[in-house]
């Protein structure tokens, strides 16, 4: 059962340590970090909500003691295609990457990982109207 | 630059970052999968029937209650009661029905009770816990009304237990062919025949709630329990062919 669960939810959560420490190599790292994490707490831990949140909630942990250790790395492998494509993915990057923390964590779970905001609240520990004002805070400041 | 547009940039991102993950990522998936230790699964069965039972008490006590509080108002304003009586316990299983063969795999538990305990053992909790809160609600209602009427109570438990077991019998029958929507239309279908069979009854050419017919009823009464359980058996049987097929 638990081979289901990794081979259904280890992109989605690579991908979301990707967007947090802008570096593969760091978020291959911290998806497997998260896995055996996964692994561990799972003989030990009653959860009765969704798999792919709790999933998410460990790698949020996971990313967030990755950044007290290092600094968060902006450039890094892009697909070439043409020169204004990449600057522009580069200044997104860098805009959500300077987020404050909160408004990164629901920018990233709403719009790289596609997730709905119940799912965001329940990751996060929030309600979902207060998920839904973050993204709109975080969109205003990306804005500017 | 709109929100719209800030919104559209961002799953552009998304959508292009989705498709550059490293290629290299599935050796360490898959050394993520060698390294997994086998864990033993939590749940005993106590925990699971107790788990299928709050999968019942959030999909049906709401129908279970609403059928409740009609059959009250009804018993005390119906002009023939012993229709009601007879009429009103099938709908409460028609009611439920649907929920006996629906899977909801949300939560870990779910999931690792769907792996372990397969779709005949969901079936079979579910169909013996309706069962017995079912009998157990009718009964509740009967005793209440019996104060009120002539009749005796062993004549109302089985006006209204009759109708209430052939229907499940034939709704038992039915699971073998149909699930879902399906089932719940075919069901509908059984119960009107139901009601137009207990109305003609009634009338005074049959005069099926005489008192001479008593036996008749108890006959029926068994013999749809004999044919219920027919077809529980049946329904049981081929589940468990449906675990063994291979994939």
């Amino acid at each position: 059962m638990i081979e289901k669960i990794i081979r259904k939810y280890y992109d989605d959560i690579l991908l979301y340590c990707y967007h947090h420490v802008g570096s593969y190599a760091a978020a291959e790292d911290l998806c497997q970090d998260t896995f055996v994490s996964f692994i561990e707490h799972y003989k030990k831990f009653h959860h009765t909500g969704k798999t792919k949140n709790y999933l998410y909630t460990i790698a949020k942990n996971k990313c967030r003691d990755y950044y007290k250790k290092h600094a968060p790395v902006y450039m890094d492998e892009l697909p070439e295609q043409g020169t204004d494509s990449i600057e522009e993915d580069a200044v997104l990057k860098q805009l959500v990457s300077s987020l404050p923390e909160e408004l990164r964590e629901v920018i990233i779970l709403r719009y790289f990982q596609d997730l709905k905001y119940s799912d965001i609240a329940s990751i996060l520990k929030i309600s979902p109207s207060l998920a839904k004002y973050r993204v709109k805070k975080g969109l205003e400041l990306l804005r500017q | 630059m709109t929100q719209k547009e800030m919104q559209k940039r961002l799953r552009r991102y998304a959508k292009k970052t989705a498709g550059c993950l490293p290629a290299g990522r599935r050796e360490r998936m898959e050394a993520l999968l060698i390294r997994e230790e086998p864990v033993r699964t939590r749940g005993t069965l106590w925990d699971f029937i107790c788990e299928q039972v709050g999968y019942l008490l959030r999909q049906c006590l709401f129908w279970q209650i609403i059928w409740f509080v009609l059959f009250c108002c009804l018993m005390k304003t119906a002009a023939d009661i012993l229709v009601m009586i007879s009429v009103l316990p099938p709908l409460l299983v028609l009611l439920t029905v649907e929920e006996i063969t629906k899977v909801y795999q949300r939560s870990m538990m779910e999931i690792e009770y769907a792996t372990r305990y397969s779709l005949q053992h969901v079936v079979v909790v579910r169909m013996l816990v309706l069962c017995i809160v079912h009998f157990f609600i009718l009964f509740l209602g009967i005793a209440g009304l019996h104060a009120g009427l002539d009749s005796g109570m062993g004549c109302l438990l089985i006006y209204g237990f009759t109708p209430m077991v052939l229907f499940a019998s034939t709704l038992t029958g039915l699971m073998r062919y149909l699930q879902g929507q399906r089932l719940r239309v075919a069901g509908m279908a059984v119960y009107i025949m139901l009601v137009l069979a207990v109305i003609a009854g009634k009338s005074s050419k049959y005069g099926m709630y005489e008192s001479d017919y008593f036996g008749i009823w108890c006959v029926v009464c068994a013999a749809g329990m004999l044919f219920g359980i027919c077809q529980f058996v049946r329904l049981n049987r081929q589940l468990a062919r449906f675990e063994q097929l291979p994939g």
